[in-house]
């Protein structure tokens, strides 16, 4: 919210137990335009800064009962109230006061006796520092959903591909999202359909998801086999992408011609296939990773399909919980029955029908999500 | 007393100074008496702490001669020791009869 809008003024708690040194700050404060709430007392101060968040809050250390180090400590172990910057009011020659105030997290001290004045000046100063962190953070959040829309626009929408037959789910769990898919007009008849979930959520990633895509666009072509595209891409990736950086990635090529559907995987969930009206089954095939062996081999099946054939592409978070320790290795089993309850859904419906039955209505993902569903 | 000059040390105005004299005249009148008790009772802790008070607020107003009697008194109240307290105890109602008086002339004055 714009402060302006509403002319709301800056908060400042200050906390003291010697009624007047409260007051003097108080009358301070008021004439300068910030609004003061006062306490004389450690759990009213808790009381008041969890109520009415304050801007800022002004601790007196030597207290009775719940002293001023008390309080900074419980206020700083409490996530509604972390944030909050203190300054605490200590006696000038009382250095392990000061030292121990910061090491709790106090981001000034003021001392005692203080002049009105000097109360005045660090409140305006730590204020415009608070404010200044906080527009870094707007900005900085500002920019990663920037990153997201960028990725986002990169990802293809149905709408778009109208001979592709496909419909998709997808969701990143943070700004920078590890999960990508693609599909690839290779021909008029042929269509590639891409799943990668790279190592990491950060802007790096970002970059290689359209690094990604564009080794897509030049080697899947109907010059190479799927196979020998994804060992093209995989050798340019080793060259380029950091230490410690990969994909796990499934590559469907279909030729709706020839009716040969081929799945080549690069160390990536199986995929599942559904015979129009059949039961659900999974398709399993060893692979390495992209991006970390020169050398890397990847397991590659062929099928013979059939109009009304689904597949399902999807990434390790539709499987994989890290809370209940279930890999997709395993997990992917228990999803079959999942499967089999979308055979009266329509394709468009179908993914997000199935996280829903997955996940419930507001339960939240551990990681990126996508789940592309092809319909032969 | 030359109140404006010290609502001027602090940045306010004078009205508001004469405001928080009252309010001084008051508490530090409870922690005289709050000192006192101290040492009938013999809780150099409890002189102490309300010494601390008189301290702080008076640092606060300018009034210098009373936070170093204040001061004098927190010290040995935190030594455990009461020499001398009676004294500075009546120094300080004494510096706090003459602020009365003070006030007492700007109200007529």
């Amino acid at each position: 919210m714009n402060r302006m809008d509403n002319i709301q003024p800056y908060s400042v708690l200050a906390v003291d137990d010697n009624l007047l040194n409260l007051t003097l700050i108080e009358k301070t404060l008021t004439k300068e335009g910030y609004k003061i709430y006062t306490a004389d007392n450690g759990p009213d101060a808790r009381k008041i800064a969890l109520e009415k968040q304050p801007d800022l809050i002004l601790l007196d250390i030597e207290m009775p009962g719940e002293n001023g180090f008390d309080v900074i400590k419980l206020l700083k172990d409490n996530l509604e109230t972390t944030a909050i910057p203190v300054l605490f009011l200590t006696g000038v020659s009382e250095v392990d006061a000061k030292l121990r105030g910061f090491e709790l997290g106090a981001v000034d001290y003021i001392t005692k006796p203080f002049h009105p004045q000097e109360v005045l000046a660090r409140v305006r100063i730590h204020l415009k520092l608070s404010i200044a962190t906080n527009s870094l953070i707007q900005a900085q959040a500002g920019k990663l959903r920037q990153v997201t829309a960028a990725q986002e626009a990169m990802l293809p929408q149905p709408k778009d591909f109208p001979h592709a037959g496909f419909s998709v789910y997808y969701k990143a769990l943070q700004e920078a999202g590890g999960d990508f898919y693609d599909i690839l007009n290779i021909s008029q008849n042929i269509t590639g359909y891409f799943v990668a979930d790279s190592s990491g959520h950060d802007i790096e990633t970002s970059y290689m998801t359209a690094s990604v895509k564009a080794l897509l666009a030049q080697n899947c072509t109907p010059v190479y086999s799927p196979v020998e595209s994804m060992k093209l891409i995989n050798d340019v990736l080793v060259e380029i992408l950091p230490p410690g950086k990969y994909l796990t990635a499934c590559y469907m090529h279909l030729n709706r011609s020839t009716m040969k559907l081929t799945i080549v995987n690069a160390g990536h969930p199986p995929v599942v296939f559904m015979p129009g009206g059949g039961e659900p089954e999974l398709i399993r095939s060893q692979g390495d990773i992209l991006g970390m062996f020169s050398d890397a081999g990847f397991g590659r099946i062929s099928l013979t399909v059939s109009p009304g054939d689904r597949f399902f592409i999807y990434s390790d978070g539709l499987v994989e919980s890290a809370e209940n320790k279930i890999t997709w290795a395993t997990g992917a089993d228990s999803l079959l029955p999942v499967f089999a309850g979308l055979k009266d859904v329509d394709r468009d419906r179908a993914p997000e029908t199935l996280i829903k039955e997955l996940f419930g209505r507001n339960a939240q993902p551990e990681d990126d999500i996508v789940l592309l569903c092809v319909e032969v | 007393m030359d109140f404006e000059g010290l609502a001027s040390r602090l940045g306010i105005d004078k009205e508001d100074f004469l405001e928080l004299t009252e309010l001084f005249i008051t508490t530090t009148q409870s922690d005289i008496d709050k000192i006192r008790r101290g040492v009938d009772g013999n809780r150099p802790s409890d002189a102490a702490a309300a010494a601390h008070s008189i301290k702080g607020a008076a640092g606060n107003m300018g009034f210098e001669d009373m936070a170093e009697f204040a001061r004098k008194i927190e010290f040995q109240g935190k030594e455990g020791r009461f020499d001398g307290v009676d004294a500075w105890a009546d120094e300080m109602d004494a510096l706090l009869n003459r602020l009365r008086e003070s006030m007492a002339n700007e109200s007529y004055g």
